[in-house]
């Protein structure tokens, strides 16, 4: 099993003010109600005790039906890989990463950028399965011309990585039906597949406040089978919802626990992830952006009413505004990271998308895995204990003697210092271009790609879904 | 009644759309020229939006200025239209596709296109193609622009292209495509006039494409 972070809690919201935002949640979701463009969902939710406005349909959930459904909702989710000790365990306060989804063009080392083909996403799956911080898989790239995107993304994550998969995209009862029994052959059956959680479906409400119709038939159609959701608000402060922040806050958590409502009163016990995405837009030019200070802040927030809610909190980190391999993104994917992680936020993904999620880069997905070691080691603290006081070691030393030869230096050096391979030190002679950071991240991705093996697809199971694919393509 | 301009244009500069609207409609009752108020008013817009273009004035003015201005317009439209309309500046439809209920951006472009003076009908979202033909064959506007948010709905855009042909439409609007998911490349495939990259992008391809 895999362990990820234990992150420390970076709490900027006192037990009073995420009262106050949990209050402001059941009261919008009570009062104002969300708009749901699914009858089937509006039935459900009229059987279980909320008032429907069928025509309008707009719907109100009562306070207690909100907290019945938070504490239904598992509090501690396995997430399995095809390889059981890739497993992650969801729960609030530990943390694990995963790259982002979605981005329509390749940066490439040289910082030209391309539209990306399967091969890419394939790419990007093997990759994440090769480095030893990223615990779950996404494909980072879009196919946005070819209608079975969808297929085709679950297919390139799946086969490139023993880790745990999600994926971005389904549109479509259809396509999410198609999916569902590529898992299943995965799983090894529809038992396996109800039991074992091999892919994790993110989807999300259109904020303000509205489900619309295919996002919220697909979180149906996955808890039909038991399977992990995400349902995750993108909203933008200032632009689709309100320019504060606790604002937000109450926004966001509203239509997230909304969607845990309907997940729960579908399939009871199934599992999801809440939160609120921490990405805000410009409002001096209207560019959303994947990075700004709000960030920080709404992870903490989101990462403590998590902590509330008992739910694994879905979060965004290590990703950027910028479109070159720069200062912008070193800065960027940095503070995002490591603000998610110390947020305590749950399974955090988006690493590597630049161009505010235009573009993704694989030079980015390697450095953040270092990144993430370094994270690791801020987690760890400092151990007190006889050997680490070493009151007996500088007792022994001479005044002025240095500790470099000693066995207590060279046991403990690994423990206690965090070494790098991309953030380099080199001296003023060792000053060059294939020396910096980028250059070697990129070294080492080459390299990862290169060597690495994923244990492939049963050869039987690859068959039946790449003839699924090539079925709905006939369509 | 230069008193009268000089108000609507104040309110207009603090974006107070309740003003605009109140100072509109006196402007009908005490018969000033509504052609020259909105003139006065576009003017000024379009000062505002050559200082957003130079980061002086921020989105969120922009958007509450062409707020205002569309309050004073809804008021003052039937008698412009009853004096034979006013400077030719360019009418615009926009909508967001069927099946798609994103619209943040189309409302940004369309308060932006408003700030540079042209006439915006904003049909909302979720708009099926038969909608949009049947407002086309009735405003008669210069131009048709649909965002689409989803690799899935910017099918639509494609749909409407081939509409409009059928109808024997095609040749008499300008068409722009836009969204998360479109590109310059899906423009041409699909046979669609002009792309923005993003809402600035779109009013500079939309006034190139009607001339202005």
């Amino acid at each position: 099993m895999r362990r990820g972070v234990k992150g420390r809690g970076f709490g900027v919201l006192t037990e009073e003010q995420i009262r106050e935002i949990h209050h402001g949640v059941l009261q919008v979701l009570e009062t104002k109600g969300v708009k749901i463009e699914n009858k089937d969902v509006l039935d459900l939710l009229r059987e279980n005790g909320c008032t429907v406005d069928f025509e309008k349909q707009i719907v109100q959930i009562p306070g207690y039906l909100v907290e019945e459904c938070i504490k239904k909702a598992p509090s501690c989710i396995r997430l399995s890989g095809r390889n059981k000790e890739n497993d992650i365990i969801m729960e609030s306060g530990r943390s694990y990463f995963g790259e982002g989804c979605g981005s329509m063009n390749v940066l490439e080392y040289g910082n030209t950028l391309r539209k990306p083909v399967k091969g890419d996403l394939e790419k990007a799956a093997k990759l994440g399965d090769a480095l030893p911080n990223i615990d779950h898989v996404w494909g980072l790239y879009s196919l946005p011309d070819d209608p079975l995107l969808g297929l085709h993304e679950l297919d390139a994550v799946i086969s490139n990585t023993t880790k745990h998969c999600c994926i971005l995209n389904w549109y479509g009862r259809d396509l999410v039906s198609r999916q569902i029994e590529m898992i299943k052959l995965v799983a090894g059956g529809e038992k396996e597949l109800r039991k074992k959680h091999l892919v994790t479906l993110y989807s999300e409400p259109t904020s303000p406040l509205i489900f619309g119709k295919d996002f919220t038939e697909a979180i149906i159609e996955w808890s039909n089978y038991n399977q992990p959701v995400i349902w995750y608000p993108a909203q933008k402060p200032g632009a689709t919802s309100p320019v504060t922040l606790a604002g937000t806050l109450i926004q966001g958590f509203a239509e997230s626990l909304g969607g845990n409502v309907i997940v729960q009163l579908n399939n009871p016990g199934n599992p999801f992830i809440a939160g609120v995405s921490p990405l805000t837009m410009d409002l001096r030019t209207g560019m959303n952006t994947y990075f700004s200070v709000e960030t920080l802040l709404i992870q903490s927030a989101a990462g403590q009413m998590g902590e509330l809610y008992r739910t694994p909190i879905f979060g965004t980190g290590g990703c950027t505004n910028s479109y070159y391999l720069d200062t912008q993104m070193g800065v960027e994917a940095a503070l995002s990271l490591y603000g998610s992680a110390m947020s305590r936020q749950t399974l955090i993904h988006d690493i590597g998308m630049v161009g505010a999620g235009d573009a993704g880069s694989l030079e980015l997905v390697t450095l953040c895995d270092e990144l993430i070691g370094m994270i690791k080691r801020v987690e760890k603290g400092i151990e007190t204990n006889e050997e680490t006081l070493a009151l007996d070691i500088i007792e022994k030393m001479d005044y002025g003697e240095d500790f470099l030869r000693l066995a207590h230096t060279r046991k403990h050096m690994k423990d206690e210092h965090f070494l790098p391979q991309l953030l380099k030190r080199i001296g003023m002679k060792d000053r060059k271009e294939e020396n910096t950071t980028i250059s070697t991240a990129h070294k080492r991705t080459e390299k990862l790609l290169k060597e690495h093996e994923v244990e492939p697809l049963p050869q039987d199971v690859k068959k039946r879904i790449t003839e699924i694919i090539e079925e709905s393509k006939v369509k | 009644m230069n008193d009268l301009i000089e108000d609507i244009r104040k309110a207009l500069g603090v974006y107070d759309g309740e003003k605009c609207e109140e100072l509109a409609k006196k402007a009908l009752e005490i018969k000033i020229n509504p052609i020259e108020v909105i003139g006065a008013l576009r003017k000024d817009l379009e000062e505002l939006g050559k200082k957003f273009s130079e980061g002086e004035v921020f989105l969120i003015d922009l958007m509450g200025a062409a707020d205002a201005m569309n309050s004073a317009l809804t008021v003052l439209k039937p008698a412009i239209e009853e004096m034979g309309g006013a400077e030719k500046r360019g009418k615009i439809v926009i909508a967001t596709v069927e099946g798609d209920i994103h619209d943040i951006g189309k409302s940004i472009v369309g308060s932006m296109m408003v700030s540079a003076g042209f006439e915006v009908m904003d049909l909302g979202r979720d708009v099926p193609n038969e909608k949009i033909i049947e407002t086309l064959k009735k405003e008669k506007p210069d131009l048709v622009g649909v965002s689409a948010m989803l690799t899935t709905t910017k099918e639509k855009q494609k749909e409407l292209v081939e509409l409009l042909k059928k109808e024997g439409l095609r040749e008499g609007v300008k068409v722009m495509v836009g969204g998360a998911p479109v590109t310059e490349e899906w423009k041409s495939k699909i046979g669609a006039d002009g792309y923005g990259e993003d809402a600035v992008d779109a009013v500079n391809v939309a006034k190139k494409l009607l001339s202005l």
